[in-house]
């Protein structure tokens, strides 16, 4: 399988995904079922998470399909300024819906400024998402362009080649993005570590509830982390796509991310109180997820030794 | 202004803006706690 084969299979999953998970956020909210609205948020974080292979995917289908003569450039470039957008927005309604797992999970109770914000959010991501696949089609498929009607517009206050531009052109931006990067990864595998290393049996005096409260460190490291890493996909695409590293770094970062969700969420970890253990499987969990992210850095650090970057 | 002058404070105007959301959603968590 290659990355446009990948890009077929993923691009529909952030419309679909997000148009189910806004579907169950409305239901949950009619019929009154906090169950279904918790159920939501959780999908909308994991479209957000999906989002970022189908994105990176298609950044290293448009490269290959520039080199074809009868695929306007113009086109690719469009839908990569759209896609910019509606993958930003998913990243926002991803933390949105994050915030809101964990408040919930805090207060035994959703909050409702928090339901309303991932609620905009998730309307305006599916409607860029659904606009941007609109133009990822018209790309190779003109036919569905009504007749005498103008191809899909792209949006025009954003464009992936003027970051490109922003971060090769200006010295400062590379190296600033490199030390965010590292403070980011601190923060996050310092968060990481604690809780995984209670859930495996350290620390035992503290309860699990405890440590979740710095679990918001970790998604703010995170959120840093996705940023300057997309600026040095976008600037430098060509050393990331064809990189053998850089997939096996994102497959982890998507494990360890679900990881994030469970310790987040999920009742089986919350319950673990002072001087009590985990299960059996909330340490395989938690012994998985340390070596997830212990392999995206490795595999972030060997980007230009087992790959060609730099 | 040199490199490593810009690149610290845009550094540093980075973490001051996490540093202030993070302790925001911190005081969050005290009004919200019910684990205790």
């Amino acid at each position: 399988m290659n990355a446009p084969h990948l890009h077929l299979i993923l691009n529909h999953v952030p419309t679909i995904g997000s148009a189910i998970a806004l579907g169950l956020l409305l239901l949950g909210l009619l019929r009154r079922q906090e169950a279904l609205t918790r159920v939501s948020l959780e999908v909308f974080y994991v479209i957000a998470l999906i989002t970022l292979p189908a994105y990176l995917s298609g950044v290293a289908t448009g490269m290959e399909l520039e080199k074809m003569p009868d695929v306007s450039v113009e086109a690719i470039q469009k839908h990569h300024d759209g896609a910019l957008v509606a993958f930003l927005l998913m990243l926002f309604t991803g933390l949105a819906s994050w915030l809101g797992l964990w408040h919930w999970r805090r207060a035994a109770r959703p909050s409702g400024i928090n339901i309303g914000i991932v609620l905009v959010l998730s309307l305006l991501t599916l409607t860029t998402m659904a606009g941007t696949a609109t133009m990822g089609g018209e790309i190779r498929h003109p036919e569905m362009t009504l007749e005498g009607a103008e191809p899909t517009a792209g949006p025009t206050w954003i464009h992936a080649a003027s970051i490109q531009s922003l971060v090769t052109d200006h010295t400062w931006i590379w190296p600033s993005l490199e030390a965010l990067h590292f403070i980011g990864l601190w923060l996050l595998f310092g968060v990481v570590l604690l809780v995984n290393l209670r859930m495996l049996g350290m620390m035992k005096s503290v309860a699990f509830s405890a440590l979740h409260r710095m679990l918001p460190w970790a998604v703010l490291g995170l959120g840093i982390n996705i940023l300057s890493g997309m600026m040095w996909v976008i600037a430098t695409p060509e050393q990331y796509m064809s990189n053998v590293s850089f997939f096996w770094k994102m497959g982890f970062l998507l494990l360890a991310g679900l990881n994030l969700l469970y310790v987040t969420a999920f009742d089986e970890a919350w319950q673990v109180g002072a001087n009590e253990d985990a299960s059996f499987g909330n340490k395989a969990i938690a012994f998985g997820a340390i070596a997830s992210w212990v392999c995206v850095m490795y595999f972030g650090r060997m980007l230009p030794f087992l790959g060609n970057a730099f | 202004m040199s490199l490593a002058t810009t690149v610290s404070i845009v550094v540093i105007c980075v973490l001051i803006v996490v540093g202030v959301i993070g302790f925001a959603i911190d005081k969050y968590a005290d009004k919200t706690d019910t684990s205790a």
